[in-house]
């Protein structure tokens, strides 16, 4: 995929979390970002902002991150949106559940904001070369 | 005034008698015990060979005290009086002296030996200890009886009654009685009346009764042997005095001999003269010497006796006249008388002067004896004479024998009258006759009497001993001799008289010729009664003692034993022992409760049916491996394992087995904990980690994303001392987060939830790559990590991520805790099959207090140095975990101001794997080699010790990734498979193993406990599996599976190989492993025996063999089996007829080992038996 990757839908219901990933991908990462604060509300958001990623946390109350992946993937044109998830459960059997649903990458919490940008456009690279 | 209600102490029994009373008892006693014990006494004297009065005494003593002496002192006089009295009746002062002189040494025997007793034994007297008995045989007996011989025997003496010589053998044989009636008679008293009652008493039977029948029974022997003794004195006694009887006659009659001479020279000369007659008797006179005299004495009438007188008186002596004796005394001249028979001549003449002119005829007695002898014309005897030459009072005889006229003796009596001229007379002293009879070497030391039986009445002659010479009058016999002893007794005739000689043995005789066999019979049997009693005593004692001790020992126990049992019952860990087999011996109530069961249903059956299956097996084999090696592995080690209750739930238990060991055999307890609530409390621990650890990484994110973000410079610049704080926060919350990283991760290991990837693989690779990755930390320390040349090259199964994390950690530590400039030096070794990798630094070692708890978690070496370091603390402990999880371990050495060593060692791959292969040097080759994939090392070892009796050589696999990479390197005929493997699943290892080539057709046994759930869960796929065995495992149903899998051994091709050089054949066999089964035969005889013996597939055949050539084989081989191929193998060319008599013909040297498989193979018509094998 030669495609750069210009526009991540990020769910994270943290705002303090949201503020450092919004910084760390905007203004370190140079990255257009569409913030939601719950599941429904990036499913509900998905199909206007036609991102290029999803990037979500997992635990959120109301729908969790991959309930809400999962439900995106059943939008018309959704079936194979990357995404990754960002998320302080990194154990191995969660890690490969996530991986299990469709998710590229986990990233795990707390991240690096200074390298948060490079580590997704990395996964970008990678997964989209395959 | 003595009381006897002052009595001491221990005078117990004789508070109800007066103390009289018992002196008087103890008296009595003493002496009817003394007196009857004098009844064996051994005449003549004291020598009795047991004094049981001795044993009264000193009981009597013991028991009621010393105050009772004056009872022993009146009995042993009462005794010694009454001796005394009966051998002279009238009472002497002297024999009071003696008596008294005795009692008081019986007296004080018996105060001194209970002394002694009490002084140095136990008291109350018990008797029942080897020490005691023999205390009591030597104080008692020995010691104390020297006082009463001694005194006794020195009483005796000075009152003369013992002779000095005899007084040593006395005082011994009366120490001997006293000890013997001690030694007997004090323990059977003691038996009656001794303390404590429950030990003397219950001797009555066993000691008392023993001891008295056996000294009792010596006593008919005893008094055998005195018969038997006195018998033989009497004997040698009668023998001496027949000899003294004859000497008597025989004496007598050489003197009438004599008289006869006179009479035949008187006859024989023409007148008698006095210097013929003198010449004569002289001669006579000097050959008999009992004979006194010997006189010639005429016949003279009335008529003659001028003339005769008036003859004499010129021949012989001037006042010769013929005399007699007058009543008033003297000799006067003699009454006229129609006759005379005067001595006119006699010799020795000057001691019988006196008797010259003496008419033997004016006395009657001797008129009798002359008036006989004329009319019998024999000689006759007077009767007791006092001689009229005799200055002594010796009693005398004269024999006369007549003289006749004519040339015949005369034969009527009137002839005889008329014929008489005169007697031939002897004088015979009988004294000194009895005297030199009895005087002789053998005949001292008896006592003679001689008597005349006179028909008015006897008279006693004469009498003679060696200790008393010659007696006139008669004396009686001495004391304690008489006729009831030995006693001779013999009449005879002598010069017409009938005459008794009588003999008796005097004492010193009988002294002289006793033996003292009787007495040592007594004594020595009654010192065996003693013996035996002390034996008696010594058992009884100890049977007492013992009997005692198990009373209290079974109290003990019964107290000790319900005491245990209690704390067993109650114990509120479960407690369940089994035997040797597995079989429940005992539960307690915990344990019923912990498995649900009652007692009935567990006790007796075996302890598995508390095990779910895993568990099962593995306690199988251990028991299995129990009862074959003898080895517990389990014991005094506590390990976590399920339950199975009864109703078929798991519980987690603790258990910890301990082995007893009985006499004759071994019981294992097992000590359940219930790890049920700490089960539970884990697992809400564990998940109250996990979430707080991630609900703490959600602030932390932001507070890290923010920090990262400022410093980043985001939040635009920052004041210097604004950056050095954000620094510092950020660096903190760095480490919060790291330090939730390791307690997460210290977590999931505990939990078992860190899952690990272990491959096998180089692992100095790994050591290299951990220092590159370490460098730039140790770096910022301004450290230096450096791995030293000499790295060995070995693999091991690990993960190559977590070896990483560990060396990590150990790299960290020893860059923080080096000297800045420092060195950290990265080795990798080899010791005994394991690879270490060691990381030295030169820091200040580990403080001593410390070094134990390094590897807990939180745990530095002082909590200050946590800021200095940045650690978590729990670094070690997380490695350490991860290395056992690896089958490693870590470690570590320090010296304190040195530096430290920290260490990891990993199992070599392929170092133990061959340890259960059979010790080689057989000639047979295995029939190949098993690949165990067994994570249980007592299982898998156990597997390959049933296969290496079956043939096999085996490799063990502890994990999946050890498997494959044994897999990929060698080959085998089959593979074991446990499904529970630590880092796969054992099905998706087969599957693994069936996509790989080479591992494809490998046949597989799969050994589970869980066959028939792993049966259905493989359902459908296509992955062959060759036999599934459950466990535990039947060794024969193992046999079984293993030879199906590698192709039934009866399937495999028999290649025998003729070949004197061992080593190839096993080359050759291991070459040929996976083709056929090899056997060697090294000679042509050999192989002819092998051949005889088995039908092969294939002959492989060397040609220089040592007893001849192997082409000498072919036409044999042809012979018995024209179709078996054979292949000549040979260090040479064979000649062509060889070669074409053969299948091929190869040479060693120019045929690679490939070129003979294939050979072979092609040769058997056959591909590779994997081919064959696979599904």
């Amino acid at each position: 995929m030669t495609k750069p990757l210009e526009k991540i839908l990020y769910a994270e219901d943290e705002p303090d979390i949201q503020e450092v990933a919004t910084l760390a991908l905007e203004t370190v990462g140079g990255l257009n970002l569409k913030v939601c604060g719950a599941g429904q509300e990036a499913v509900d958001a998905v199909a206007d902002y036609q991102p290029d990623l999803l990037l979500f946390d997992v635990m959120m109350p109301g729908m969790d991150g991959p309930t809400a992946l999962q439900e995106i993937r059943k939008l018309p044109g959704m079936e194979a949106i990357p995404a990754i998830f960002m998320t302080a459960k990194v154990q191995p059997a969660e890690v490969a559940h996530y991986k299990e649903l469709g998710a590229w990458d986990v990233i795990p919490k707390p991240f690096d904001p200074m390298t948060l940008a490079d580590q997704v456009r990395e996964i970008w690279s990678r997964q989209g070369q395959e | 005034m003595v009381d006897s209600t002052h009595a001491s102490p221990d005078n117990r029994s004789s508070g109800s008698i007066p103390l009289w009373g018992a002196i008087v008892g103890l008296a009595l006693a003493y002496a009817l015990v003394g007196k009857a014990a004098l009844l064996l006494a051994i005449p003549p004297g004291y020598a009795t060979a047991i004094f049981p009065a001795s044993g009264v005494a000193l009981a009597a003593l013991l028991l009621w005290g010393a105050r009772l002496w004056p009872g022993v002192f009146l009995g042993s006089f009462m005794i010694n009086l009454w001796g005394s009295l009966a051998s002279s009746p009238e009472f002497t002062a002297n024999a009071f002296t003696v008596s008294s002189g005795i009692a008081t040494g019986a007296t004080l025997q018996a105060l001194f030996g209970t002394w002694l007793i009490r002084k140095y034994m136990e008291y109350p007297v018990t008797l029942a200890r080897e020490g005691e008995v023999a205390r009591f045989l030597f104080l008692g007996g020995a010691v104390s009886c020297l006082v009463s011989a001694s005194m006794g025997v020195a009483a005796l003496w000075l009152n003369g009654t013992i002779p000095g010589e005899n007084a040593l053998f006395s005082w011994w044989t009366w120490w001997v009685g006293d000890c013997l009636g001690i030694l007997i008679g004090t323990p059977i008293i003691l038996t009656f009346f001794g303390t404590p009652k429950q030990l003397w008493r219950g001797r009555l039977w066993s000691v008392a009764l023993p001891m008295g029948v056996t000294a009792l029974g010596i006593i008919p022997v005893f008094i055998a042997a005195s018969h038997w003794e006195s018998d033989r004195v009497a004997l040698e006694f009668r023998k001496q005095a027949a000899l003294l009887q004859q000497t008597l006659e025989s004496k007598l009659q050489l003197n009438l001999d004599a008289i006869h001479a006179l009479r035949d020279f008187s006859h024989g000369v023409e007148r008698m003269n006095f210097p013929g007659f003198s010449h004569f008797a002289k001669g006579m006179l000097s050959r008999h010497p009992s004979l006194h005299a010997l006189s010639y004495n005429p016949l003279i009438t009335d008529t003659e006796r001028a003339a005769f007188e008036a003859a004499i008186q010129r021949e012989v002596d001037p006042a010769f006249a013929i005399r007699e004796r007058r009543p008033q005394g003297g000799l006067m001249p003699a009454e006229k008388r129609p006759e005379y028979v005067a001595v006119a001549y006699i010799q020795p003449l000057t001691t019988n002067r006196g008797a010259l002119g003496f008419d033997v005829a004016s006395n009657p007695v001797r008129k009798a004896a002359l008036d006989q002898a004329r009319d019998m014309n024999m000689p006759v005897a007077t009767g007791r004479i006092t001689l009229v030459q005799e200055t002594r009072k010796q009693a005398g005889i004269l024999a006369f024998i007549p003289m006749y006229s004519g040339e015949s003796p005369p034969a009527s009596l009137e002839e005889r009258r008329a014929l008489l001229l005169g007697y031939a007379v002897g004088v015979f002293r009988l004294g000194d006759l009895l005297a030199s009879a009895l005087t002789g070497a053998d005949n001292n030391e008896i006592s003679a009497r001689l008597y005349d039986e006179a028909p008015k009445g006897e008279n006693f002659l004469t009498g003679y001993s060696d200790g008393e010479g010659i007696w006139e009058e008669e004396k009686p016999l001495a004391a304690g001799l008489g006729r009831t002893g030995p006693w001779w007794v013999k009449s005879f005739d002598f010069g017409g008289r009938q005459w008794r000689l009588e003999l008796s043995p005097t004492r010193t005789f009988l002294d002289a010729k006793r033996s003292w066999g009787a007495w040592f019979v007594l004594a020595g049997g009654l010192l065996f009664a003693s013996l035996l009693g002390a034996f008696l005593l010594i058992i009884t004692g100890r049977t007492s003692r013992i009997e005692e001790q198990v009373q209290q020992r079974t109290a003990q126990f019964r107290d000790s034993e319900s005491r245990m049992q209690a704390i067993v019952a109650t114990a509120v860990e479960a407690i369940i022992t089994i035997d040797e087999h597995g079989v429940m011996e005992s539960v307690n109530n915990a344990a019923l409760k912990l498995f649900g069961y009652s007692e009935g249903e567990m006790v007796g059956n075996d302890v598995s049916m508390l095990m779910p299956p895993p568990h099962r097996d593995s306690h199988n084999l251990y028991v299995e491996r129990f009862l074959t090696t003898g080895e517990a592995h389990i014991i005094g080690k506590s390990r976590e394992v399920e339950g199975l209750r009864k109703d078929g739930s798991l519980v987690p238990i603790e258990i910890s087995v301990s082995d007893v060991k009985l006499a004759d055999r071994r019981i294992f307890t097992g000590i359940l904990h219930d790890l049920t609530e700490r089960k539970k409390a884990d697992q809400l621990k564990n998940e109250f980690v996990s979430t707080v650890s991630h609900e703490l990484r959600t602030p932390l994110t932001s507070i890290q994303g923010s920090l990262g973000l400022i410093m980043g410079g985001v939040g635009g610049e920052l004041s210097a001392k604004a950056a050095s704080l954000i620094d510092m926060a950020h660096r903190n919350s760095d480490r919060l987060v790291r330090l939730i990283n390791d307690i997460l991760d210290l977590e999931k290991i505990e939990a078992g939830k860190m899952s690990f990837k272990l491959e096998v693989q180089e692992i100095s690779p790994l050591a290299r790559q951990a220092l590159e990755t370490n460098k730039a930390y140790a770096e910022k320390h301004d450290v230096t990590l450096v791995m030293t040349d000499d790295l060995v090259q070995g693999r091991a199964s690990v993960d190559g991520d977590r070896l990483a994390q560990v060396m990590a950690n150990l790299l960290s530590n020893a860059a923080k805790f080096s000297p800045k400039g420092g060195e950290v030096e990265i080795s990798l070794t080899r010791e005994n099959g394991w690879l270490r990798i060691a990381v030295r630094d030169r820091g200040q070692g580990i403080p001593e207090a410390f070094r134990a708890k390094l590897f807990q978690k939180f745990s530095q070496a002082d909590s200050g140095d946590t800021r200095q370091t940045g650690g978590t603390g729990l670094g070690l402990a997380i490695s350490k975990v991860i290395m056992e999880k690896m089958g490693g371990d870590i470690g570590f050495e320090t010296q304190t101001g040195v530096g430290s060593t920290f260490f990891i060692t990993l199992p070599e791959f392929g170092a133990a794997a061959d340890s259960a292969r059979p010790t080689p040097g057989k000639m047979e080759t295995s029939k190949g080699r098993i690949l165990i994939c067994e994570d249980e090392p007592d299982i898998a070892q156990m597997l390959g010790l049933m296969l290496a009796r079956e043939g096999y050589d085996s490799d063990i696999a502890r994990n999946a990734a050890e498997a494959k990479a044994l897999v990929a390197e060698r080959s085998y005929r089959a593979m074991t498979l446990d499904l529970m493997l630590p880092d796969q699943n054992g099905l998706s290892l087969l599957k693994e193993l069936r996509d790989d080539p080479d591992a494809r057709s490998l046949p597989v046994v799969v050994i589970s406990a869980w066959v028939d759930q792993a049966q259905d869960e493989i359902n459908g796929d296509a992955i062959h599996v060759t036999d599934w065995l459950s466990k535990p495992l039947d060794e024969e149903r193992l046999k079984q599976a293993i030879e199906n899998a590698c192709g039934k051994s009866a399937a495999l091709p028999r290649i025998l190989h003729i070949e004197d050089d061992r080593s190839l054949v096993e080359v050759v066999a291991a070459q040929l492993e996976r083709i056929g089964t090899v056997e060697g035969a090294c000679t042509l005889a050999e192989a002819r025996v092998r051949l005889a013996g088995g039908d092969y597939d294939l002959i492989l055949l060397d040609i220089n063999l040592p007893d001849g050539s192997g082409s000498d084989l072919l036409p044999e081989l042809r012979d018995r089996a024209p179709d078996i191929p054979v292949v000549i193998f040979s260090g040479d060319d064979v000649t062509a007829e060889t070669a074409q008599a053969v299948n091929a013909a190869l040479v060693k040297s120019r045929t690679s080992h490939g070129a003979l498989l294939e050979t072979i193979m092609k040769l058997m018509n056959q591909d590779q038996d994997k081919g064959e094998i696979a599904p």
